[in-house]
């Protein structure tokens, strides 16, 4: 059976179609995603540097960062959008704009390092906000913002216990190697990412049992040739960003087949309107364009085709265009890329850990 | 709304030249305005639990809402103690309605946490009718993990994954909580990895069972003779 050609790459539509997003405000989804607008303002703006766009222009710069900066609270923290509570979440997104547009320098970089220091715990965990949820997001989200800030190691560091707040990933590791919200949730795509990611970022990669993860995780690939989050769910493009990221971090991207996945998010396009969907024929928005995107550039796909050559990669860690990365220095511990065979890797980690103790009543 | 007259709502304020101006659909947008001439004066009472509610039903993502139901909630339990009962009658609604929301899911987690021990067995009862509209919802599934951790009653657990497993022999989700129940004490791991083969002839491809069977078999000589005794027998069989 031939198999059907992938559609073309419809870059400038995806463009076109996150700034119709932006600009869009009587849709139902923009009014009631407004909690929540500095995460999609972060994956517009980074979207529009992997498809080589100046998201100052196309979206107005200044503009956007009064607006970031109008939702930093007096704690230092930054809430979803005006009005809008505090939140690590949101405070990591509003750094990353910020970062992305050159801007970091007028926000108030002690108050939103002390903000997020004090949510530390004393398992090393975070807590999300005031409210005391915790969960491994915000043990990402913790770190990647203070190493933003400048704030993670050296002079001037925020008080935060980086080995404790490792220690409180490692506690979230499971049985298949995978990671979860919290000590004992099952192991998810998108937990992964936020766990592996804090390892890299607290250089403490060490901890990952890698060739048990990257099975597990190259174990997501479907038929289809994309990625699901757990067993026997569905593909969906965003965990080509969630899963591959990982893999890119710890030098497995071989294990999957690049290919298929490439193709699949190519079939993830709206060919008629822009942008990128979860998965083949559905609705396009900007989550899933900006991970789309991210995939296809950790693929290489870009680097391969000389009409895309020279347009920002997406680093694996912080997940923000590699030249914001360098300007910044920001640093992380990853596996290079490589060519062992998973069971090569697999024997030559050695004997298994001892398993931890039964849990106490 | 009657009850806010003397309340002057607040317009939605993004500036001379607002970068990302909001139109919301009329109902929403006056709730709102209301909502944020409360938070500037700080006030919570009955009527803002109730605007709360409203708001939750258009948006019930809105986390800072939440905040400020909490708050009045908390309030008003002090001085009646079946607030909180209500309140976790109305959650169980919402969270009907919206089951992959983080909000509700934390909602009724700061809520056990306010009652106690006692909420304990019927939160584990409210979770498992959640798991049958959706068996892998993972926000239901980390709640029950925190219920059982924080207040215990581990010992339904193996009655309700034999359930759960019995509908879908696939479910990643439920061989996750079997293992952390398995985790508690001690575990006898050939068994475990008796448990998870038995599983296999009917589904030869199931990740979860193989992951399961794998995690025993690499700490435990007796339970590891056991998974390789299946898979050469597969084998040879094959």
């Amino acid at each position: 059976m031939a198999a059907d050609a992938p559609p073309d790459f419809v870059g400038d539509l995806h463009a076109a179609y996150i700034k119709y997003v932006s600009e869009d405000t009587e849709a139902l989804e923009f009014v009631t995603t407004d909690y929540m607008r500095m995460s999609g303002v972060y994956w517009g703006v980074t979207a529009l540097r992997l498809l080589d766009r100046d998201p100052a222009a196309d979206l107005g710069g200044e503009k956007l960062i009064e607006w970031t900066l109008a939702c930093q609270h007096a704690s230092g923290g930054f809430g979803g959008g005006e009005g809008h509570d505090p939140h690590l979440l949101y405070t990591l997104s509003a750094l990353q704009i910020l970062a992305i547009l050159g801007a970091l320098d007028r926000c108030d970089r002690d108050k939103a390092a002390a903000y997020v220091a004090g949510l530390q715990q004393p398992d090393g965990s975070f807590f999300g906000d005031e409210w005391g949820e915790v969960d491994t997001r915000f043990s990402y989200c913790a770190l990647s913002a203070l190493a933003i800030l400048g704030k993670l190691r050296g002079p001037g560091a925020a008080s935060i216990d980086v080995d404790a707040a490792a220690a409180f990933v490692d506690s979230c590791r499971n049985f298949d190697g995978g990671y979860g919200s919290m000590p004992g949730a099952e192991s998810h795509a998108g937990q992964v990412f936020c766990c592996v990611g804090a390892l890299a970022i607290a250089k403490r990669l060490d901890l990952v049992r890698r060739p048990l993860l990257c099975w597990w995780l190259a174990e997501r690939q479907c038929d289809s040739g994309g990625l699901n989050g757990r067993p026997e769910k569905q593909a969906d493009v965003c965990y080509s960003w969630w899963i591959l990221s990982v893999m890119a971090m710890l030098g497995a991207t071989h294990w999957i087949d690049r290919d298929k996945l490439a193709d699949f998010i190519l079939r993830c396009q709206d060919a008629e309107d822009g942008g990128i969907s979860d998965r083949p024929g559905n609705r396009a928005d900007v989550f899933h364009t900006f991970f789309g995107l991210g995939g296809l550039s950790l693929l290489g796909w870009f680097d391969a085709r000389s009409e895309f050559t020279g347009r920002p990669r997406i680093d694996a860690v912080y997940a923000l265009p590699d030249d914001v990365v360098r300007t910044l220095g920001l640093e992380s511990q990853t596996v290079p890329p490589n060519s062992a065979s998973l069971l090569d890797a697999w024997a030559a980690e050695g004997p298994p850990p001892p398993p931890p103790p039964p849990l106490v009543e | 709304m009657a009850a806010f007259e003397d309340v002057e709502p607040i317009p939605q304020d993004d500036g001379p030249r607002p970068i990302v101006p909001i139109d919301y659909p009329r109902e929403y947008a006056r709730l709102m305005g209301v909502f944020r001439a409360i938070l500037k004066s700080g006030e919570r009472s009955p009527r803002v639990l109730e605007l709360t509610g409203d708001l939750v039903e258009h948006n019930a993502a809105h986390y800072t809402v939440w905040h400020v139901r909490r708050q009045c909630l908390w309030a008003l339990a002090e001085g009646d103690p079946d607030v909180l009962g209500d309140e976790m009658a109305y959650a169980a609604d919402v969270a009907r309605e919206n089951p992959k929301n983080y909000q509700i899911w934390y909602h009724r987690r700061a809520l056990v946490e306010r009652i106690g021990a006692g909420a304990a067995p019927a939160e584990l009862d409210f979770i498992a009718a959640a798991l049958d509209d959706d068996a892998k919802n993972y926000h239901a599934w980390s709640h029950r993990l925190w219920v059982l951790q924080t207040h215990g009653g581990w010992d339904g657990e193996p009655a309700f994954l034999e359930r759960l497993l019995k509908a879908d022999v696939y479910n990643n989700s439920a061989w996750n909580h079997r293992y952390q129940v398995a985790a508690r004490g001690a575990t006898d791991a050939t068994a475990e990895v008796a448990f998870a083969v038995s599983k296999l002839p009917r589904a030869a491809e199931n990740e979860s069972a193989w992951a399961y069977a794998l995690a025993f078999a690499r700490r435990d000589a007796a339970a590891r003779a056991k998974l390789l005794a299946h898979v050469d027998a597969a084998l040879a069989g094959s």
